[in-house]
Formats: C-alpha cells, sequence, structure tokens
C-alpha cells in the first residue's frame, strides 16, 4: 500500500509538470459566459438583507436525455442561466427558449425530478429584501422539449419564505421523493431569552418539511418535529442515512448563535433533533456541508463549513473567538458547543452506535477562509475521497479595524461636516476579500493536503455554489463553480493521465423516484478496499450535483460492488471490471439481505455500575487569573488508585474528589460489584483536589497506605498519607516532614535508596499564577514512615511534571525515575547507589521529545527484552502542530511591570511563528501593549519580538515543545527512538491507557483514553476521543486500531484501570464508567 | 515634543512680550481644545468611564498646578489629595508664559496616559501649531516648558501610587450564579469591567466606602417587582421627551451596533467626559481667565474619579442586576431597553452619582440658575439641549437611566445621594 502511494505520488509529480489535474476552461472553448453580477444600490444593499453577499447556485444533470449533464446556474439579481451540454466541453445558452425565468433575489438551486416522469427538473431558491410573491420558490417541470413549466403552486412548493436551498430525497420510505427546505431569518433575535426563541415557530424564516402526496406536496414540519424558529440561519444541508438504518437523516448547518440540527429519522414519518447524542461540537457560523466516507471504513463522515482563516494575518484582522464567560453564557442559555473553523465528524460505529469524533484541525482542513461549498469526490481516482472548498467574501465584514476604528471615524467625519452618516456609503467602503479556493487530496491517513497549486487551482475569486458532472464522460468529475462578479469556473479533470482505474454508476430507480435517490452503493476489493456512497442530490452549498457515482479505484482491476436501494433491495456485482459507466436497474434487485453479522464486543459497559461516583468539579476558573493559559490546571483529576486495601485477595479502588468533594474507596466484591467502604476520614480532607493517588504499603505493615496529591491551580497544595489499618480503614496523621506547595501533577513510589521501604517522588505541574514557570517537586525520604524532602537542586524545578513513573530501565540495579510534562522532554534520572540518588549528570532528556506530555508507562513493548517507553502527549487535533523544525515556543516574563506573568505562546504558521493570542486576548494579559499595536493590523504581522523588548526577552523564560504526538520510545540497547502512534490515536490529547493482551493473541494491546474539556474557548475542547483499542501485530512494530470494540469511552477521561475482568474509567467532571472484558 | 522644538526656533523670531489682556479668550480655546484632544483618543481607544475619570483627573490636575502660580489667590491641590505632595515651585520673580506651562504639563500627563500616543500626538500637533502664534521670548518659553515637564512628572509620579496598574493584574470577575444577581448583559454580554476599582486610591475621600448606601431592594421582593414593572411599564409608553433625554444622556463608549456578521463599535463620551464638557461651556460663558478655568475643569474631575470610586465599591458590592435580565425572566422574554446595557452591576447608577457630583461642584462656582446650552452630543448627532441650572442637568441625567431601561428608580435616587455626599466632600475639603 505505501509502495502504490509512493508510486501514485511520483505519477502525479511528473505529470504534474506536463498538466496539473485541473485545468480551467475558459468562456471561449466553453461557451459559458455566466457571472453572477452584484450590484449594491440604495436598496440593495446588505444593510437591506445581510445574506447579500452569498452569492448563487449550480446544479448539474441531463435535462435533456442526451447522456451529457447540463447546468443551470442561479444568479441572485440576473435571471438563471440553462446551458445544454454538446460534448466536448462545449455548452449552448439555452435560457431564453428554456422559458426559464425567475425575478427577484435568487438562491439555491436543484435538479430533481420532482414529477417523476423520467426527466429532471428544477426547483429555484428565492430570498432577498423582497415582496413575499417575489420571495415564493419556483418549480421549473422539465417539458421533455427543452422548454419547463413553472408550476410550484400547483405542487405546493411555492413557499414565500426566505430560503437558501431545498433538498429532494425520500423521508418516509414511501418510495417517492419529499422536500426538505432550508430558510433563513432576516433579522437577529440573539438578544433575548434563548429557550423562548428556540421553541418559537416562524413561517417565513423556519426551515420546513415537505411530505410528497402524489400530486402535490404537503407541509408536514410541525408533526414531523422539524424546528421552524427565528434563529436558525440555514445555510448547509446534507442528507445522508448517518446511523446506517435504511432511513434518511438531515444535517443542518446554521450560521450565528443556533445549534446545528442533526435529525435522525424515527421511521414514522417523524425526525428527532439528535446532534448531542452523535457529536461533541460544531461549527459557530455554520456554512454549506458534504458527506462522504473519507477513511474508507463505509461509514458516512460529515464536514461543515466555517469561517477561520488559514493564515496569520486574517487571523489576527478579523473577528476572533468568544471569550471564555461569553462562550460559558451560551452554554448555560442552552447553545452548544460551538467553535468558529470547520469541522470534520469521522463516524466511528461502536456497539451498533455511531457516534462522530471531530477531526477536522489534525486532517488539516479546518482553516479555509470565509467557505461556502465543500464537495468531496475522488478527483484523483486513488479510492480517496478528496475535497474541494470555495471560498470568498465580497467585503471584509468582520475586519476589526473597520468595525472598532475606521466606521466610528467615517461616521464621526461625516458628522463633522455636518451630514448624517449614511452607512451604505462605509459599506462601500469595506474591502473585499477574494480568497483562492481549496482543494485538497486525501492523504489515506485521516489526513488531506493541499494541492491547490499543483492541482492547478490558483485563481483568487469570490466563490460560492459549487457541483460536479462528468461533463466529458470519462469517468471522473469536473468541476463547475458559481463566482460573484466574475465568470464562472468549468474546470476540466485530468485524472486520465494518473491511469487510476475508476468505475461510474448510474442509476435507473423505481417508478416514483427514477433516479434512485437515496440508494447506497459499497465497493469493496479483495486487498480489503471498501467504500460506501450514497447517492444524494444536494451537495456543498446551494447546489445540486450530477445524479451518479464515482468510484476512484487507483489500480485496483476488479471490484466487489453492492447496491441498496432505498426499499432495502439488493444487489451484488462480484469481479466487476473497472473504468466502466455503469447503469445499475432497480429491477434486476433482489430481496437478499447483505449479510453483516454483528461482531462479538470486546467490552460491554456496566451502565448500572457506572452511578457509583461522580468527579463534580468546582467552579475555580484559572482563566479569570491567567488569560492566556493553554488549559485549566484546576480540572485536573479525579485521582484513580487500585489496591487490595482489605487484604481479601481482590483489588479495590479509590477515587478522588474536587476540591469540596469528598474521595471513596470501593470494595472489590468479587462479581464486579463494587460497595463503597466509608472512610469519614475523607470527608475531612475535601477541601483538597485529588489528582492523584498511589495505594502502596509505606509504612511496612503489609497493608497498603494510600498517598493522595493535592492539585487543583488555586490553593491547599498539601499532600496527605491516610494509613492502613490493614481492613480498608484508612486515618490520617500529620507528617510534619511532608510538605508541597505547589499544583501536584504526579506521584510514584519506589524504593530509590533501597533501605527495604518505599521512598516517594512527587512531581509538580504548575505554578500557580506564573505558569509556565517549573512549580517545586519533591523527593521523599521513607524514614520509618517519615517523609523527608532530599529534593536535589536540579530536580527542584525541572520542569511542569505531569506524569512520573519509576523502572529499572538500564537494568544496572537502581531504580530509575522517567518523567515528562508541559513544555518538558521525556527525562529519564538514572538511579544511583548513594545519596543524592539522583543527579543532574546522571539526568538523559531524550532529544526533541519536549511535549505537552500527560502519561507514561514502562514496558517491554516490543518484546525483545527490553524496556521501552510508552507515552500520552497532547496529540495532533489542534491548530497547534509542533515538529523540530517548527516548534511552539512559550516566552514569559512582566512584560509590563505590574507583578503578573506575562507568558506568550507562540508557533508557526505557514512557516513563520507568530503568536496565539489574538490582540483583544493579548490586551487582557498586557494592557500596556495597547500603546505598541494601535490597530489590529499592526499587530497582524506582530512576532514575540514586537511583544518584548529585547532586554525584557532576555530575562523572559523560554520554552518550548517539539512533539504532540503520541508514541513509543523504543528501546533498542543504545537509546530511545521514537514512534508515533497511527493518525487514529492522534486525534485526542492520551491521557491514560493500558498495556494488556484484550484480543488474546499473546500480544500486548494499548487500551487508550483521553480528552480535555477544560480548555480555552479559542482552542475548543478535546472531545475527539471516544476510547481505542490498539492491537499489536507482532512482529510489525505498528499498533493498528480496532473498531467496533463496545469500550466508548467519549467523556473527559483521564484515567483507567484494570480489576480483574473490569475496567474502570476515570472522567472529569462527570460520571465514572466500568466496563467488563468480554 | 518635536513640536515644541519647532516652536522653539520660531519664537527667536519674534521678541515680543506677550499680551496678557487679551490673550484669555484665546487661552480658554487652547485649553477647551486641549481636552478635546484628550477626549478624542480616550473615545477612539474606547477607553471605559473609569479610566477616562482617572486620564482626566491626573492630566488637569496638571494642567491646574501649572498655571495656578499665574494667579496668587488660588490654592494648590498639595496636602488636600490623599498623597499629593507640595508641587515643583516656580522661581520667584521670573516670567512665565502660564499657557504654555499649563498646556505642556496637561500634554505630558496626557501622553503617559492614554494609550493610542501616536493618535494623541498628531491631535496635539495641531494645537502645538497655534501655540507657535504666540509671541514668547524664548526665555520665557523654556522656563515655562521645564516647569510643565516637572509639574507633570511630580503628577505622574502621583499617580504611579494609586494601585492602577497592581488593579490590571488581578482575577476578571466571575458572576455570581445565583438568581438576583448581576449577568452578562445582550446585545454583546460583555465582561464585568473594573471590578476591583475600589482599590484605587480616591482623591478626597478617606476610603471608598466613607458614603455607604442602603442595600438595593432583594430580588423578587415586593420592591423590587414594583421596579421592573415601573422600568418595563416605562419603556412601553416612553415620550419623544423620554428618549431624547434618554438618548442625549447615554453616554456609552461600548455601544455596538450589529448587521449580520457586522458588529461596529459606536462610540460615545463617557458620562465624565459629557461633564468635563458642560464645564467646558460654563468656562467659555463666564470668559473666565486661564486658572480659574483650570480650577473648574480640575475641580469637576476630582469630583468625578472619587464619585467613580465610590459608585463601583457600592456596585460590585450588591452585584446587583440589570432590567433587561431581570424583565426578560420575568416579565417579557423578548424586551429590550432603548439603551445598551453598560458592562457592570446595576446598583448605584453611575450616570446619577457622577453627574450629581459634578452639578455640585459646577453650582458651587457658577451659581444655581445658570442657564445654558449643552452642545456636547452634536458631536455624535446628538440634538442641543437647554438647561436652567446644573442641578436640572443632572436630575435629568439620572432620570434618563429609567428612560433607557438601564436602571431601576432605587439606583437613580440613591445614586444621586451618593453623589452629591461625594461631591460636598470635595467641596468641603477643598474650598474653592
Amino acid at each position: 500500500m505505501r509502495i502504490l502511494y509512493t508510486v501514485l505520488l511520483i505519477i502525479s509529480f511528473c505529470n504534474g509538470k506536463a498538466q496539473p489535474l485541473f485545468t480551467l476552461l475558459p468562456a471561449s472553448k466553453t461557451g459559458i459566459n455566466f457571472q453572477n453580477n452584484i450590484k449594491e444600490s440604495s436598496t440593495h444593499n446588505v444593510l437591506k438583507y445581510e445574506y447579500f453577499y452569498n452569492g448563487g447556485g449550480t446544479a448539474v444533470g441531463d435535462l435533456n436525455n442526451d447522456g451529457l449533464p447540463d447546468i443551470v446556474f442561479t444568479a441572485n439579481m440576473d435571471q438563471p442561466k440553462v446551458y445544454f451540454n454538446k460534448g466536448n466541453f462545449v455548452f449552448d445558452d439555452v435560457t431564453t427558449k428554456s422559458k426559464i425565468r425567475a425575478d427577484g433575489w435568487k438562491t439555491g438551486v436543484t435538479m430533481a425530478d420532482v414529477n417523476a416522469d423520467g426527466w429532471l427538473d428544477i426547483y429555484i431558491c428565492r430570498s432577498g429584501n423582497e415582496e413575499p410573491d417575489l420571495r415564493r420558490n419556483l418549480l421549473f417541470i422539465n417539458q421533455k422539449n427543452g422548454t419547463f413549466k413553472e408550476m410550484a403552486a400547483l405542487y405546493n412548493i411555492n413557499d414565500k419564505g426566505y430560503s437558501t436551498q431545498a433538498a429532494f430525497f425520500d423521508y418516509d420510505n414511501d418510495g417517492d421523493l419529499d422536500m426538505y427546505l432550508l430558510n433563513h431569518p432576516v433579522k437577529r433575535y440573539t438578544r433575548f431569552d434563548v429557550a423562548y426563541m428556540k421553541s418559537a415557530r416562524d413561517s417565513l424564516a423556519g426551515d420546513k418539511l415537505f411530505r410528497n402526496d402524489g400530486d402535490h406536496f404537503t407541509d408536514v414540519s410541525v408533526n414531523a418535529g422539524i424546528i421552524g424558529n427565528p434563529i436558525g440561519f440555514g445555510l448547509g444541508i446534507a442528507i445522508a442515512d448517518f446511523n446506517g438504518d435504511g432511513w434518511t437523516d438531515i444535517y443542518v448547518s446554521n450560521d450565528y448563535d443556533e445549534d446545528d440540527y442533526l435529525y435522525i429519522n424515527q421511521k414514522d414519518g417523524t425526525y428527532k433533533e439528535s446532534l448531542t447524542s452523535y457529536i461533541g461540537h460544531t461549527s459557530k457560523f455554520s456554512m454549506g456541508s458534504d458527506v462522504a466516507d473519507i477513511n474508507n471504513d463505509a461509514l458516512p463522515d460529515l464536514f461543515t463549513l466555517d469561517m477561520l482563516p488559514e493564515d496569520n494575518k486574517r487571523q489576527k484582522l478579523l473577528k476572533g473567538p468568544e471569550g471564555y464567560d461569553y462562550f460559558q453564557m451560551l452554554l448555560r442559555n442552552g447553545y452548544y458547543y460551538q467553535y468558529m473553523r470547520n469541522m470534520l465528524h469521522l463516524a466511528q460505529k461502536n456497539d451498533g452506535q455511531i457516534r462522530f469524533s471531530e477531526i477536522g484541525q489534525m486532517a488539516g482542513i479546518s482553516n479555509t477562509d470565509w467557505s461556502w461549498s465543500a464537495l468531496f469526490g475522488d478527483y484523483d481516482l486513488d479510492g480517496w475521497q478528496d475535497l474541494f472548498i470555495t471560498n470568498g467574501y465580497m467585503r471584509d465584514y468582520t475586519n476589526m479595524d473597520f468595525l472598532k476604528y475606521d466606521t466610528p471615524e467615517l461616521i464621526k467625519k461625516a458628522r463633522d461636516a455636518g451630514k448624517e452618516p449614511d452607512l451604505f456609503d462605509i459599506v462601500k467602503k469595506m474591502p473585499s476579500s477574494q480568497v483562492k479556493n481549496y482543494l485538497f487530496k486525501n492523504t489515506g491517513k485521516l489526513e488531506f493536503n493541499n494541492m491547490s497549486q499543483q492541482w492547478g487551482m490558483d485563481a483568487a475569486s469570490l466563490s460560492n455554489g459549487a457541483a460536479y458532472g462528468d461533463f466529458d464522460n470519462d469517468g471522473d468529475w469536473d468541476l463547475v463553480v458559481n463566482n460573484i462578479n466574475q465568470p464562472a469556473f468549468i474546470w476540466q479533470n485530468h485524472a486520465e493521465d494518473l491511469k487510476n482505474n475508476f468505475l461510474k454508476i448510474k442509476f435507473s430507480g423505481t417508478k416514483i423516484n427514477p433516479s434512485g435517490i437515496g440508494t447506497k452503493v459499497i465497493v469493496s476489493a479483495e486487498d480489503g478496499f471498501q467504500q460506501i456512497q450514497e447517492l444524494e442530490l444536494v451537495h456543498g452549498f446551494q447546489s445540486s450535483v450530477e445524479p451518479c457515482l464515482v468510484f476512484g479505484l487507483g489500480k485496483r482491476l476488479s471490484v466487489t460492488v453492492t447496491i441498496t436501494w432505498k426499499d432495502g433491495k439488493t444487489q451484488t456485482l462480484r469481479n466487476q471490471p473497472v473504468n466502466k459507466i455503469i447503469t445499475i436497474e432497480y429491477q434486476n434487485a433482489g430481496n437478499e439481505k447483505i449479510s453483516e453479522k454483528a461482531p462479538q464486543m470486546l467490552f460491554a459497559e456496566n451502565l448500572a455500575d457506572s452511578l457509583l461516583f461522580k468527579h463534580q468539579e468546582d467552579e475555580y476558573n484559572d482563566f479569570k487569573r491567567e488569560p492566556l493559559l493553554p488549559h485549566q490546571f484546576s480540572r485536573n483529576g479525579p485521582a484513580l488508585a487500585v489496591g487490595d486495601v482489605d487484604g481479601d485477595g481482590k483489588d479495590d479502588f479509590f477515587i478522588g474528589g474536587a476540591k469540596g468533594q469528598t474521595a471513596a474507596i470501593f470494595i472489590n466484591q468479587g462479581n464486579g460489584k463494587f460497595i463503597e467502604n466509608k472512610n469519614f476520614v475523607f470527608e475531612e480532607y475535601k477541601d483538597f483536589e485529588n489528582v492523584e493517588a498511589i495505594f502502596a504499603d509505606l509504612d511496612n505493615d503489609k497493608d497498603l497506605d494510600l498517598y493522595v496529591v493535592s492539585g487543583g491551580n488555586e490553593s491547599n497544595f498539601q499532600d496527605h498519607i491516610f494509613w492502613n489499618d490493614g481492613k480498608g480503614n484508612f486515618t490520617y496523621k500529620p507528617n510534619i516532614m511532608l510538605s508541597t506547595k505547589t499544583t501536584g501533577g504526579a506521584v510514584v513510589a519506589f524504593d530509590f535508596d533501597k533501605d527495604g521501604d518505599l521512598d516517594v517522588f512527587r512531581g509538580s505541574q504548575v505554578t500557580t499564577g506564573a505558569y509556565p514557570l517549573p512549580p517545586q517537586s519533591y523527593l521523599l525520604q521513607n524514614d520509618k514512615g517519615i517523609f523527608r524532602d532530599i529534593t536535589p537542586d536540579f530536580l527542584k524545578k525541572i520542569g511542569m511534571i505531569s506524569t512520573a513513573v519509576a523502572a529499572d530501565i538500564n537494568k544496572d540495579g537502581f531504580i530509575d525515575l522517567i518523567l515528562a510534562g508541559e513544555y518538558m522532554p521525556v527525562t529519564i534520572l538514572w538511579g544511583q547507589s548513594k545519596s543524592p540518588y539522583f543527579s543532574v549528570d546522571k539526568q538523559q532528556q531524550i532529544a526533541h521529545s519536549s511535549g505537552w506530555w500527560n502519561c507514561i508507562k514502562i514496558a517491554d513493548i516490543d518484546q525483545d527484552g527490553d524496556l521501552d517507553i510508552i507515552a500520552g502527549n497532547h496529540g495532533l487535533n489542534s491548530q497547534m502542530k509542533p515538529t523540530m523544525e517548527h516548534p511552539i515556543t512559550i516566552d514569559a516574563a512582566d512584560i509590563d511591570n505590574n507583578g503578573s506573568m506575562d507568558a506568550i505562546i507562540s508557533y508557526y504558521i505557514q512557516g513563520k511563528r507568530y503568536p496565539l493570542p489574538t490582540r483583544d486576548e493579548l490586551f487582557d494579559q498586557v494592557p500596556s501593549l495597547k500603546t505598541t499595536f494601535p490597530t489590529y493590523k499592526a499587530y497582524s504581522d506582530a512576532t514575540i519580538d514586537d511583544i518584548f523588548t529585547d532586554e525584557q526577552f532576555k530575562k523572559a523564560t523560554h520554552l518550548k515543545t517539539e512533539e504532540f504526538r503520541s508514541g513509543v520510545f523504543r528501546n533498542d540497547g543504545q537509546g530511545f527512538h521514537f514512534e508515533a502512534f497511527v493518525n487514529e490515536a492522534q486525534v485526542f490529547p492520551l491521557r491514560d491507557f493500558l498495556i494488556d493482551d484484550f484480543n488474546h493473541d499473546g500480544l500486548k494491546d494499548l487500551l487508550m483514553i483521553g480528552n480535555n474539556f477544560a480548555v480555552r474557548a479559542q482552542s475548543g475542547r478535546y472531545d475527539a476521543g471516544k476510547g481505542l483499542l490498539l492491537i499489536s501485530k507482532y512482529p510489525d512494530p505498528v499498533f493498528s486500531p480496532v473498531a467496533n470494540t463496545g469500550f466508548l469511552a467519549a467523556r473527559d477521561a483521564r484515567k483507567i484501570i484494570r480489576i480483574d475482568n473490569y475496567l474502570i474509567v476515570a472522567n472529569n467532571n462527570d460520571r465514572i464508567q466500568i466496563f467488563t472484558i468480554n | 515634543m518635536t513640536g515644541y522644538k519647532f516652536l522653539r526656533l520660531i519664537s527667536f523670531l519674534f521678541l515680543f512680550l506677550t499680551k496678557q489682556v487679551n490673550a484669555q479668550p484665546r487661552d480658554i480655546a487652547i485649553a477647551e481644545r486641549s481636552v478635546k484632544c484628550l477626549t478624542d483618543v480616550m473615545v477612539h481607544d474606547i477607553t471605559s468611564p473609569l479610566v477616562a475619570s482617572r486620564d482626566y483627573a491626573y492630566s488637569l490636575i496638571a494642567f491646574y498646578e501649572a498655571v495656578r502660580p499665574g494667579k496668587s489667590s488660588l490654592k494648590s491641590y498639595a496636602g488636600q489629595l490623599n498623597g499629593l505632595k507640595a508641587l515643583p515651585e516656580i522661581i520667584p520673580g521670573s516670567q512665565y508664559d502660564w499657557l504654555i506651562a499649563g498646556t505642556t504639563a496637561f500634554y505630558k500627563t496626557s501622553y503617559a496616559l492614554v494609550f493610542s500616543k501616536d493618535q494623541f500626538q498628531i491631535a496635539w500637533d495641531e494645537i502645538v501649531a497655534d501655540l507657535k502664534k504666540r509671541r514668547i521670548s524664548p526665555l520665557v518659553f523654556e522656563r515655562s516648558v521645564k516647569f510643565g515637564d516637572q509639574v507633570a512628572e511630580h503628577i505622574l509620579n502621583w499617580a504611579k501610587k494609586d494601585n492602577y496598574i497592581h488593579t490590571r493584574t488581578l482575577q476578571r470577575y466571575t458572576p455570581f450564579r445565583e438568581a438576583g444577581f448581576w449577568k452578562q448583559t445582550p446585545p454583546d454580554y460583555m465582561e464585568a469591567i473594573e471590578p476591583y476599582w475600589n482599590q484605587i486610591r480616591p482623591m478626597v475621600l478617606s476610603r471608598p466606602d466613607e458614603f455607604l448606601l442602603p442595600k438595593p431592594a432583594p430580588y423578587n421582593s415586593e420592591q423590587f417587582l414594583a421596579g421592573c414593572k415601573e422600568v418595563f411599564e416605562t419603556s412601553q409608553k416612553n415620550t419623544p421627551e423620554q428618549t431624547a433625554e434618554a438618548n442625549f444622556w447615554d453616554c456609552n463608549p461600548f455601544a455596538t451596533q450589529t448587521i449580520g456578521h457586522m458588529v461596529y463599535s459606536v462610540k460615545k463620551i463617557s458620562p465624565g467626559a459629557h461633564w468635563i464638557g458642560i464645564t467646558g461651556i460654563a468656562i467659555k460663558k463666564q470668559k473666565q481667565p486661564l486658572q480659574d478655568a483650570l480650577l473648574s475643569y480640575s475641580l469637576v474631575s476630582v469630583a468625578i474619579f472619587d464619585a467613580f470610586i465610590a459608585c463601583w465599591d457600592e456596585k460590585y458590592r450588591s452585584n446587583y442586576i440589570r432590567p433587561v435580565t431581570a424583565i426578560q425572566i420575568l416579565m417579557a422574554p423578548t424586551w429590550q431597553p432603548i439603551l445598551q446595557t453598560p458592562p457592570f452591576p446595576e446598583y448605584p447608577s453611575g450616570h446619577s452619582v457622577i453627574s450629581t457630583a459634578s452639578a455640585v461642584i459646577l453650582t458651587r462656582l457658577y451659581g444655581d440658575n445658570f442657564h445654558y446650552i449643552d452642545y456636547v452630543e452634536k458631536q455624535f448627532g446628538i440634538a442641543d439641549r437647554v438647561f436652567n441650572s446644573f442641578n436640572d442637568a443632572a436630575n435629568e441625567a439620572a432620570m434618563s437611566r429609567l428612560y433607557g431601561g438601564i436602571h431601576f428608580r432605587q439606583a437613580i435616587e440613591n445614586g444621586k445621594d451618593l453623589g452629591r455626599m461625594v461631591g460636598e466632600k470635595v467641596l468641603e475639603k477643598f474650598k474653592p
């Protein structure tokens, strides 16, 4: 596979010199001279109608049944245009003859065979600052002679709302095509009570569902459970059977505050909005969307667009993210987690349930500026779905200088001249932001590479609706794009140059659904290749695509095609030869069920037992003190420790409380049941936040005592040792020698002085109020139960430690200490025979390993006889992706001499290092910089050198991070070599894992958990972790992910332990989870 | 200071003595323009009313102290204001140009305090250009500049110790979760500003809570509900006159206008700046000499400075709910006040406190029944209003917050009490 991939790359590279994948065809060749002309006037401008610059749509389909796909464009202000395909990329403008006319403000367009006569009809949506009758949507019924007749009223879908787009599909599985109508408001109601607004229904602004009742449609919105409120600014609609139950679901993108909707079909004519059960967070200003199987696991994945720019300058110039408080307020008022960036929701099936992991940042497609249309298609036919994105906005509307300074200045100038300011004059002064469209190649590893330039798409434009179609019938997708004030783009695809194989599938469906809308096809091959596609018309934004499917097959020569029609009838084509255009006919379908035997789950959650303990965080908010922190240190924990406390031979467990919450010990009853053993001493010490804990016999009386580390980022950092009476009853006695004064992050008990009792290392995580200065850590020598602080100087401030383990890695008889943490390399302190036991000259920092490490374990993972280090890091699903060449840096000093530490994170954006905070965020921390950066523009190019003076910089603390990936530091006897895990294991911060043989093949597997919800509103919560099993395939060094294990740890998971045949997962600010290992 | 260097060269060409007699109206105009220069940059920077009150007070005290020796009957603020030690003295018997000394002190102090220094400098250069037209001997000029510099330095050193810098580093405010407490308000739900302003050293008050107000009505009490009802009903039947009053006294530097993704700032001066403007109107009307003019400006700014401290002390003691929050929960989920609610707790009404304190000072200086036309808001497209006394104006400003739907009556009435007490304390301490 890897070789094949390399070969493909070489081929595409070689060909790239001669001819890029796509070439833009001029109007002189195609005859298509359409452009969407936007002419602003006093009656027609963005102040009268806020979606004035959203642009037009494009629909592709064979209107005259000559075997060649034709094109319809909508212009917002001008008439729509219809072009018939004459072959060889020559088109005829047949608009006049077609009799298609549409006045008013046109938006989306869809081709669909609404009357099921075998001829595609055209549905055009309208909106704008127009009279109601000019907003009525239009249905042009194909008269089979090149002309069309407007009949929307007859079919009862002449809706006069403010429409964006309509989608035709069979929602009730009765065989005919129903219609979802995506509408938007023209007023803003965000200042009002949210619950009230959410439950309201607005006949003009709200979305609607129309059921096809044969010769007319019926508005069933209310009974079908469609939300029709006046705050849903609908901009995108994605149709797919997301949960694979044979009933079509709907994803609606909503701009602004209102949440997106995921309507799951209830199979009874109703939908249930189920976003929060499937998806952890969404785009904020959600725009166009698309659905495709991007990782070839035969599950449809979802992608939504937003407006986060790729480059630093525009990120800093344009409106930035909300503050933490504002975000929390939206949540409290009932809105969901929404962040301003594109979201790629990767579907995962677990025990029959679909859950989406949002991985857009890791995939490299989260920042594509003000984006409209997303179209997945295997443009290079290599077997992986690539991605095309249109973008651009006619007025740089969110330019902060313009909003904060220029506009008030223009208003003032007008008033000084004795005139009332005309806002329209001001709008006309806004700059236009022409941005290049994006074309990404799917690498097959949950990553996309930006190929816009190499593949020939390098023109800046204001592009909106777009569609694909195979205009030259050569088996690859060509693209057509509707542009504002610029001719439409027709891009010819030259995938044939790559010599990849394809299969193009057309459908001849039922009598009432001749196009076969909703049909699902899985193409598979002997090498394990599989990909699902579903025939739906509406993709991207305000547009519909050619109603057929193209599968890229790479070099495969024969495939199996499995077709499932909407009514469940199936067909399987075995040994299907490639490079064909085939038509599948419904009449040949059979009733055979595609056998999909439910796999045996490796794990099963014991839901009732998971109610044993719920971790409850206190309200403290670190960002109020240090607004530039990347995450909250006050939300670590809960501590989770395993050990047999009552000496009955069965392991019990301790779970810590957050500040104000009492910790608990649960006694193992032997049958998977755990019962709390009340220890009143924990109640007494509940004001300490228990972030780490270990059971260890610290007084050599043959029972397990409990060392509990105190954390939080506020106060009360004193650790406690609770002494066991042998029966699991714990008491506390003050240990005057044990005094910890910093936030704890790690603890390990081991006998470093070889005197027969267990000593302790307590690693500290953060200096409260002075991130990232290293906090004091403690090496504590056990002297008959009294712990003396013998920390050598170098160890005192070694770093922000979040994990520590002890093991004799070099097998010299002395236990070594392995440490890691934030902005800290993986560090090995080699144990020595005598005091000070650890020294700076016996310290090994693994080169280029500085990360944001969360956890470390030591095991002979490759079974070569020596100990390896397995380490959990922040992962790659983040805006920042540090490497050795492009590290994250943090520079900290008191810039404004006001007594507070100013720690500025910088990271590389497009090859250059820029500060992370926005201008407003920076000023919140360092008000004096307002003078340095009087405008957003002044800050938009700023680097760390502009923030610190030379003198300040010299005195500052400088730290860096070069690695965010989790992986194995493999011990080869000479040293450690880092091998990162596969990308499936990089989509979440890896917080903890178990090393065990879960699939009983005699090899060690890794069961991983992780996430982080306690983060700045800017980065958004890390919730892509759902629990992951990586299995070893010895001697292949790569661990492979296993899907569908029954292990779903989707919360803010921090710790995992195994007791007998049970797994216990501790979640921050949430209940625990207990799983049975089957 | 480049402007001054140029001025120094120019002034060699004109070795004439200044003609003091005809200079006053022009001096006053320069003083007014100086103040406007500071106001404009603060509006541009969206400076909060609190920070604005601080910038005004130190800059205007510096201005006053640098012109004060020109009129022997005037007292220094030294020893009168908390922590202000004796100011630099003039060289006895030497000639000074007080306008140069005063503007220099004002400029230096303001420049140090404002954020957009370049912008301030550009505007200031225009004033410098006019100052150049004065005919002053280079010696007098340099002596005056030097004195102004010394005064500015003295005032800035005093300002440094007012705890302002420290309050920038404290934990940001977290609203109380419970009902009845202040929550962020529409449309922008901004975080509450300056929760620690009571830690700023007052100038006259012995402590921020020297005048403690009664507690506001408990949430959901009969009195509270009556207060909500009054705001709600007033908003339903506001007369055009009431609406005009609300808009005239809006003085919200934080307001925004939203059109789709476009959320632009609607900039206005702060309540303090409005009363500084009224002071300018009174000065002009009375055709006062420079020294008296600056006494008025500075004394009003001192009263505003302390009034804000006392007011903010109570705001973050009671952390009281705004009408928009309460009415949307209890009465009408889509209710909106005419004015945008500024981002801090409700009780007491800051504008009531500040306006009353200012009116107390101005009434002492210019007498009651002082008829004037207030054109301060003209620059924001708002029509002038006519007043027969400062107290009338202050009462109108206070009540306008009820018409605007951003304050309950108790915050207005008690706010006026607080303003009166602060104003009178200022007069008691510094008898003008």
